[in-house]
């Protein structure tokens, strides 16, 4: 006997008389739910951690008061981790017999890791996505230091002991802090002159970040790793721990829709397991005429099992579609309280609501099928029969 | 012995007792009884003397608890169910006086079912030509709802013999029927038996249906008499 035929004969039977509907449609509502739910959920969540990436301008950094061994770099570069480097200060600017306290950020070439600069090219320009600092030579400076300084763009500025043209305005810096470097008007400059500059000395009060960015577990290692190595001057900062606040946004966020992806779930499993037994109670005389006409209870068993095989497997492809439209649509709706660039979803998270549905009508329904697979054939033709 | 007249049911001292909140109830006692190849033989007997239950353990649809029961040779007794279910698909054609038709399914697809079980490549086009024997080559796409009591049992009838069996039990098969339908469907029970040459074991308590068998077997209490 083909089981796998006969099976695909009689479940395109079923649905021609609308038998399948009811189940057909609880595995589509559940498959749906749960996809769109655990998308919208995965996707909000990727997109706030690169959000927050983008305010550390990494997904890892080590801050210290001193330049890190090399040994650690190394370490990063072996896993695969990109690095960058900033050196913060304050000093003073005296430019047009003006004098300004500033922040002084020294940039390496691979900086902003995540996250974009802006600038512009004059005060009144539209601004510029930038992709890395100023290059050796140049400085980008905040609006303040121009008007204070009575400087324009093309000017020199001289830090230390280092002459730098003045090349943009800074409008937007992804890692900008609220502490005492980043409320002084900034100036960035390239970390090749810095050296240049003879600002620094022993002693001098510099805050450096070694920024890293990555594949997320070669950065779980790499935190591993490091944390041991830190000295007491020495943190280690990544969204949770540099941004207390977005880090228990992202928490409760995330805590709120776990809670919700596990109602729809549990949701989702009664309406299947409702509806799969309706459907093997609604067999049970079919089941009971196949035993009369020769058919073995293993055939019966396997027959089911591919009849709800197949209709799972094209039930929770249609609702993980409609899953799809439904978080693309709840994005749509949301655009405007929403980042413009959501992040793509993983494939665990587009297929959750598939497995999911799928495995609580594979687990339910075999349940189902032993017990129809037992029916006692005789105990309903006695019931049946005349006697 | 020829083959026609060599038995093909055999029962030796075949019982069943059922277990009831007073102790051991015996349904069927000693029952001795031998069947020949193409032979029609009725049993017969009131409500409750246990003919069904006879009909039952002779199809190996319920295991007796008692004696042995032989279906063309092969020990039934000796087999688990899955045994039995293999000689049901080889051997046994059923008509049950309900009818008892997947009500999901066509009249042609529930004549067709017997043969898909048995992998047969020409199941479309045997049972279409046995639903038009019957006379029902115009309802072939028609379900059990959309036919009346004697057109659900013609389709039992097509569905019963489409596999050409060795055996055919029919319990009551007129028993849902009014009798002009009922003599119907008796005159086709018997035209299709003889042309397949089938053994024909029937379950009636109508003395009239039990005269067109070559033999009446009587039972009284669960015993034979």
């Amino acid at each position: 006997m083909n089981r796998l035929g006969l099976a695909l004969r009689l479940l395109k039977r079923d649905a021609r008389s609308g038998e399948l509907t009811l189940l057909a449609l609880a595995l589509i509502i559940a498959v749906t739910s749960s996809t769109a739910i655990s998308l919208f959920a995965d996707r909000l969540h990727r997109t706030m951690n690169s959000q927050a990436a983008e305010f550390l301008a990494a997904d890892l950094v080590v801050t210290s008061s001193d330049v890190i061994s090399n040994a650690w770099l190394e370490r990063a570069e072996q896993m695969g981790l990109k690095k960058a480097r900033t050196a913060e200060f304050s000093t003073v600017l005296i430019e047009n017999d003006e004098l300004l306290l500033a922040g002084i950020k020294a940039v390496s070439g691979a900086y902003p890791l995540r996250g974009l600069l802006k600038t512009r090219e004059t005060l009144d320009s539209l601004e510029v996505v930038q992709q890395q600092g100023p290059l050796a030579g140049k400085v980008w400076v905040d609006r303040r230091v121009l008007s204070t300084l009575k400087l324009k763009i093309g000017d020199t500025l001289t830090v230390g002991e280092k002459s730098l043209i003045v090349t943009h305005v800074i409008s937007y810096e992804p890692d900008k802090r609220g502490d005492i470097y980043s409320l002084s008007p900034r100036v960035m400059m390239n970390d090749a002159d810095l050296q240049a500059t003879n600002v620094l000395q022993p002693g001098s009060h510099v805050h450096y970040f070694f920024q890293f960015s990555g594949e997320a577990n070669a950065i779980k290692r790499f935190n591993a790793w490091v944390k041991p190595l830190l000295s007491v001057s020495q943190r280690l900062m990544d969204v949770q721990d540099d941004r207390p606040e977005l880090g228990s946004a992202l928490s409760r966020a995330e805590r709120y829709l776990g809670l919700s992806s596990i109602l729809v779930i549990l949701i989702a499993g009664v309406a299947i397991a409702m509806s799969s037994r309706r459907y093997s109670e609604r067999h049970f005389n079919s089941t009971a005429i196949l035993r009369c006409l020769g058919c073995k209870q293993n055939d019966i068993l396997l027959i089911f099992l591919y009849q709800f095989f197949i209709l799972g497997l094209i039930a929770c492809s249609i609702g993980l579609l409609f899953g799809w439209f439904t978080q693309e649509a709840l994005f749509h709706l949301l655009r405007s309280l929403l980042p413009a660039k959501v992040s793509d979803p993983s494939f665990i998270a587009v297929m959750l609501g598939f497995m999911t549905g799928f495995a609580i009508l594979i687990g339910f329904s075999y349940l189902l099928c032993c017990g129809l697979s037992a029916c006692r054939h005789y105990a309903y033709y006695a019931e049946n029969s005349s006697h | 012995m020829s083959k026609i007249s060599s038995p093909i049911i055999e029962t030796k001292n075949l019982g069943k007792t059922v277990l009831v909140a007073d102790g051991d109830l015996s349904i069927l006692a000693s029952v001795d009884l031998t069947i020949n190849r193409g032979e029609s033989i009725a049993i017969v007997g009131a409500s409750g003397s246990g003919k069904s239950t006879l009909l039952g353990l002779l199809a190996g649809l319920d295991s007796p608890t008692d004696g042995t029961i032989k279906l063309d040779g092969e020990e039934l007794t000796a087999l688990d169910e899955d045994g039995r279910a293999d000689i049901r698909n080889k051997l046994v054609g059923f008509v049950f006086q309900s009818f008892q038709l997947m009500p999901r399914l066509s009249a042609l697809e529930n004549v067709m079912l017997p043969l898909e079980l048995r992998g047969d490549k020409q199941a479309k086009s045997t049972a279409t030509a046995l639903l038009e024997r019957v006379g029902l080559g115009h309802r072939l796409e028609h379900t059990p709802m959309k036919l009346s009591g004697g057109e659900q049992q013609r389709v039992a009838l097509a569905r019963a013999f489409v596999t050409q069996p060795a055996i055919l039990f029919a319990d009551e098969p007129t028993g849902n029927l009014d009798s002009k339908t009922g003599e119907q469907i008796i005159e086709l029970l018997f035209e299709l038996n003889q042309e397949q040459n089938t053994t024909l074991v029937l379950v009636t308590h109508d003395t009239a249906l039990a005269s067109r068998c070559q033999r009446s077997v009587h039972i009284d209490a669960g015993r034979i008499i």
